[in-house]
């Protein structure tokens, strides 16, 4: 059986200014039908270029330089256009941050919608608008027939993502890619959003790659995690392996980081020393390591591999050996 | 009581294009009233276009009010020439980039506020102060000749804290100073805003869409809506006991950060109606609890609890 989505030792770089990027280095990650898989990491962590890197929508300045990614056995990465073009949008497709980077304001959400579905199957404008409204309904917008003739200016940031999320779903894909949905909207909005991807997967069978920077984000809707560090998976496990027993000291930082509804506000939170790896420098041993309290002079010297803490749960630090030692880091953090 | 600042139903209305090139007159702030204890902090929350910024704004004069009073330090400053209080009342923007100038060196940017209100003699002497400042907010004295463009979001963060603090203010306004960092560096700015706090007795007006670094960050807050104040009062009473309906919908719909809670979590699933801005409550569109007098008359603002008050008709 394959997987859904197959990231295999993946290394994305951009060219800029007589410089190098390493933007995604040497990532593999696995996505199965029906799950839903959270990538999380803070800006220059790689995680945008990873999805770009999927839909094959890099810029032209940057570069596959290694590795493949494979939608159900198939290599996107050597695939002919042609081919690809007809994929996405059709099984794969995906969602961003900011609606209007994908409505276009000078036609209705109507137009839009029946386009994309016209674009991909051979039916009838009349069909297609039925299911374009259909789909609108099934994405909380009640007056579909009233949005379908609206233009996306004319409707709140909600309804925007709305509409993009059943652009998006429209031709019934597998795996829907979702680069920080929600990161722009109100939280009470956002707490719409999620609920409606979690239904949505949970009716359709549709998995989501989920690009976030926020774990609270990744507890909602996602089943595994995956925690990159500059352009390298650090940690990689189930949401719940991650909450209950984190094993890099970045994902323990990054949880412990953010103050919640329950932390004791008298105690200062506990920060991350230092700033994000340059993405232009590719160290030598472990990226985290000027910044992490546990490291030694291995970690300076050589880079760790992502290796199993547990059954099903990885980290890439010398300091998460075996699983015992795991379990002990994980008490020491909570 | 030892308040450093008191605003006093406070109004702000923003003049937008309307019907046929008409103007139209928009609400940002709609009769706001709160007080910043001395040494205290008071957390502003809200969701985009709630009248949080315009409020801070406003309260510096940055913006001028429409109506309403601010008084600081007992003294009325809604019609004062604000130069003597600028040295006073200081802020720190969200986004550090953009409130930087890039063709000053960090030196110039810090001592700036220094020289505009002829403070420490010479230019050496301003320097001298810069370089002390950047050491208390994390950085180097190697790094006053040094571009802001050459530092990262989180220290172009701490060049902003270091800029306000320059001409020793007792009053800052936070306009969502973490939003725009990453999360591993919004702790360090939080934990820095915290012990600089307490370190020189400062009061701050805390602006954020993110509830819980208010909570984290301030001993009072004010819920806003719409411009309308919809609840205030001492954080953790508000927080536990929230009254309002909009305040517990906003507690409700942060992400747990826990999957079993998440899995637990009930949703408001229909997308909010766009409401109009009627004669009512501001929230009447959205409320589950909204009754006929909701949107008919506007509700008031009642004391529920000590240093708790709400603007609802469930209330009254």
């Amino acid at each position: 059986m394959n997987s859904l989505l197959s990231v295999e030792n993946l290394s994305v770089e951009f060219k800029s200014g007589g410089r190098t990027a390493y933007a995604v280095n040497d990532v593999s990650l696995r996505l199965e039908a029906g799950e839903n898989l959270g990538i999380v990491g803070e800006s220059g962590s790689g995680k945008s270029t990873l999805a770009h890197a999927v839909m094959r929508l890099l810029p032209d300045s940057a570069a596959v330089t290694g590795g493949r990614i494979l939608f159900d056995g198939r290599d996107l990465t050597a695939m002919p256009e042609r081919e690809l073009r007809a994929l996405c949008g059709q099984e794969l497709s995906m969602i961003f941050q900011d609606p209007m980077q994908c409505l276009d304001p000078s036609f209705s959400v109507g137009s839009q919608l029946t386009e994309t579905l016209r674009a991909h199957e051979k039916i009838t404008r009349a069909e297609a608008r039925t299911r374009a409204a259909k789909m609108l309904r099934a994405v909380g917008l009640e007056d579909a027939e009233k949005v379908m003739r609206q233009y996306p200016f004319a409707l709140s940031g909600g309804m925007q993502q709305r509409v993009m999320i059943a652009m998006a779903l429209l031709t019934g894909p597998r795996l829907l890619i979702a680069d920080e949905p929600t990161t722009a909207l109100d939280v009470t909005v956002q707490d719409q959003i999620l609920h409606l991807l979690k239904e949505l997967t949970r009716q359709t069978g549709l998995s989501v790659l989920f690009i976030t920077h926020s774990f609270g984000v990744v507890a909602e809707v996602c089943d595994r995690v995956a925690v990159l560090y500059g352009g390298r998976v650090a940690e990689y496990g189930t949401v719940r392996q991650l909450f209950a027993n984190a094993a890099h000291p970045y994902t323990q930082g990054l949880l412990a980081a953010v103050p919640s509804m329950e932390s004791d506000r008298e105690q200062p939170l506990s920060a991350i020393d230092g700033t994000p790896v340059s993405v232009f420098a590719q160290a030598e041993g472990c990226p985290f390591a000027a910044r992490c309290p546990r490291a030694e002079e291995r970690c300076r010297r050589e880079r760790p591999a992502l290796h199993e803490v547990e059954p099903d749960h990885f980290a890439a630090c010398h300091a998460a050996k075996a699983p015992a030692l795991a379990e002990r880091t994980g008490e020491d953090h909570g | 009581m030892a308040e450093i600042l008191r605003v006093e139903h406070l109004k702000k209305n923003f003049s937008v294009p309307g019907d046929r090139g008409k103007k139209r007159s928009f609400s940002a702030v709609n009769d706001v009233s709160f007080s910043v204890e001395r040494g205290g902090c008071f957390g502003l929350v809200g969701e985009s276009g709630s009248g949080k910024t315009t409020t801070g704004r406003t309260v510096l004069r940055l913006t001028e009010p429409t109506a309403g009073r601010i008084f600081f330090d007992g003294t009325d400053i809604t019609d004062a020439d604000m130069r003597p209080y600028r040295r006073k009342m200081q802020i720190i923007f969200q986004n550090p980039a953009g409130s930087l100038d890039p063709k000053y060196q960090v030196g110039d940017v810090v001592s700036e506020g220094m020289r505009a209100n002829g403070l420490y003699g010479s230019r050496a002497e301003r320097l001298r102060r810069a370089a002390d400042l950047l050491r208390q907010v994390g950085l180097s004295e190697d790094d006053l000749r040094r571009y802001p463009g050459e530092f990262s979001g989180g220290q172009q963060q701490r060049i902003g804290i270091a800029r306000a603090l320059a001409v020793d203010p007792s009053f800052i306004v936070c306009d969502e100073p973490v939003s725009a960092l990453d999360v591993s560096l919004q702790a360090q700015i939080i934990n820095l805003l915290k012990a600089l706090q307490q370190e020189r007795g400062l009061s701050y007006l805390f602006i954020s869409h993110d509830m819980a670094v208010v909570r984290h960050m301030a001993d009072r807050i004010g819920v806003l809506f719409r411009g309308c104040l919809v609840e205030c009062g001492e954080t953790m009473e508000v927080l536990s006991h929230p009254a309002h309906p909009y305040t517990r919908a906003l507690i409700a719909a942060i992400p747990a950060a826990d999957p079993d809670r998440a899995a637990a979590k009930i949703h408001a699933l229909r997308p909010a109606a766009p409401a109009e801005a009627g004669e009512g409550c501001a929230y009447a569109a959205r409320c589950p609890y909204a009754k006929e007098v909701c949107r008919l008359e506007r509700p008031v603002e009642r004391e529920i609890g000590p240093d708790h008050s709400c603007c609802c008709h469930l209330f009254s």
